[in-house]
């Protein structure tokens, strides 16, 4: 009986010393079916296509959820798109947009002439139309804030692990909560009240600390796909300017 | 394999993509407060214990504050010496705990201080710069009365002292 290899131990063993990039993952989901690269890819993907879905082709939540279900099992699962993932022909995730969005236009094509169920339809064009590139801008700010809302998920549990509650204080109320609400940060004295802070140099501390921690956190989360530290800084930054673009629009 | 499992809810709302790119930016150490805080941030510093704010071994054990260091009749050279190389090395130092305007108006706020008590050899800083000094700090909104009227006495005493090079 063959072995079960993870996906961490094979992209380890990979003979030519791939990185462990998205493609290195997606390769091994693709040619070997790895169940455990298949997951991670499927995690990693998942909110932000959800979130195109409702946002951008304006599903309805449920309709998007059995959308996305479908398109996970007759696509990613299956290890079908894996399989077609061509590096020279780009990021890997505008390939999974563009079948997406082909998947799900004919399968609501489908629905309304079938008004009962979803209906799958296998062959149909999975990298024939292409999404308008507009789309993948919709699908890189989806995708920047999965990114975001996991490293913030992860921050708030290293700080609750660590019992630091005042990094995650600080960071909640001086960066978070001014970054989502796009206003000023609440007035310094506020700070100093709710953490009884005794100097200002507590409070820088704090302040530095927690921000290097989500700086932490954001790129441990990039990591996941991307391995040098130019290529983690690249992606950070294109995805600065996406949300940038969508802050303009 | 299992069907994969909905994602969790998004703690970002639908409200909250204005300012997302905020949460992207790469960590600058030197802008940790706005010049909002500054009022506040420097009320803080001059009722902060010496002894915790400058992080100085020789000093844990004074519970003076650092208003109270500068402004008091008994005013001790040691005490002003520590919180001006405080303030140079926050002044110089891109990590420093202080944004630079503060760390500068510190800085004169010890001398001034140190001028108005005698102490020679205190600063070499001249007269001029320290009335451009001086007066650059009378000049910022956020410096607190008490400084401001500490600079204004040493400016004062400054320009009435026999013998001073008046700009």
């Amino acid at each position: 009986m063959r072995p079960q290899t993870t996906s961490s131990q094979k992209l380890k063993a990979d003979p030519i010393g791939f990185p462990s990039t998205r493609w290195s993952l997606v390769g091994v989901a693709g040619q070997d079916r790895c169940q455990e690269a298949i997951s991670d890819l499927v995690a990693m993907y998942m909110p932000a296509l959800r979130n195109w879905l409702v946002r951008s082709k304006r599903l309805e939540p449920q309709l998007a959820d059995d959308v996305l279900q479908a398109f996970l099992v007759d696509k990613m699962v299956s290890g079908y798109l894996f399989r077609m993932a061509d590096r020279q022909r780009g990021k890997f995730r505008s390939l999974v947009l563009r079948a997406l969005g082909n998947f799900s236009n004919t399968l609501l094509s489908n629905l309304s002439r079938d008004k009962s169920r979803l209906v799958v339809v296998e062959n149909e064009d999975v990298l024939g139309v292409g999404a308008a590139p507009e789309q993948d801008v919709l699908f890189d700010f989806e995708w920047a804030r999965a990114l975001l809302d996991n490293a913030i998920l992860a921050m708030e549990s290293e700080c609750a692990r660590k019992g630091r509650s005042d990094l995650w204080e600080v960071f909640r109320s001086r960066v978070l909560g001014p970054a989502l609400e796009d206003k000023p940060p609440p007035p310094y004295e506020d700070l100093v009240l709710r953490l009884g802070l005794r100097a200002p140099r507590e409070a820088v501390n704090l302040m530095v600390t927690a921000r290097r921690m989500f700086q932490r956190c954001l790129e441990t989360e990039v990591s996941r796909y991307a391995t040098s530290p130019n290529e983690i800084q690249e992606e950070i930054n294109q995805l600065q300017a996406v949300l940038g673009r969508m802050r303009a629009l | 394999m299992n069907e994969p499992t909905p994602p969790r809810k998004s703690i970002l709302t639908d409200a909250s993509n204005l300012g997302l790119s905020r949460l992207l930016e790469p960590v600058d150490e030197e802008i940790v407060w706005c010049e909002d805080d500054f009022p506040a941030l420097f009320e803080h510093l001059l009722g902060a214990r010496i002894g915790l704010e400058l992080d100085d071994p020789t000093l844990a054990t004074r519970h003076e504050t650092i208003q109270h260091c500068l402004v008091s009749p008994q005013r001790e050279e040691g005490l002003l010496l520590a919180i001006k190389k405080y303030a140079v090395a926050n002044m110089s130092d891109p990590g420093g705990s202080l944004p630079k305007p503060l760390a500068k108006a510190l800085f004169l706020a010890s001398i001034a201080s140190s001028r108005l008590a005698g102490f020679r050899g205190f600063s070499r800083l001249s007269d001029v710069e320290f009335q451009q000094g001086g007066h650059w700090c009378l000049a910022q909104t956020w410096v607190p009365a008490s400084v401001r009227e500490l600079v204004r006495d040493a400016l004062r005493h400054s320009s009435n002292e026999p013998g001073r090079v008046h700009p």
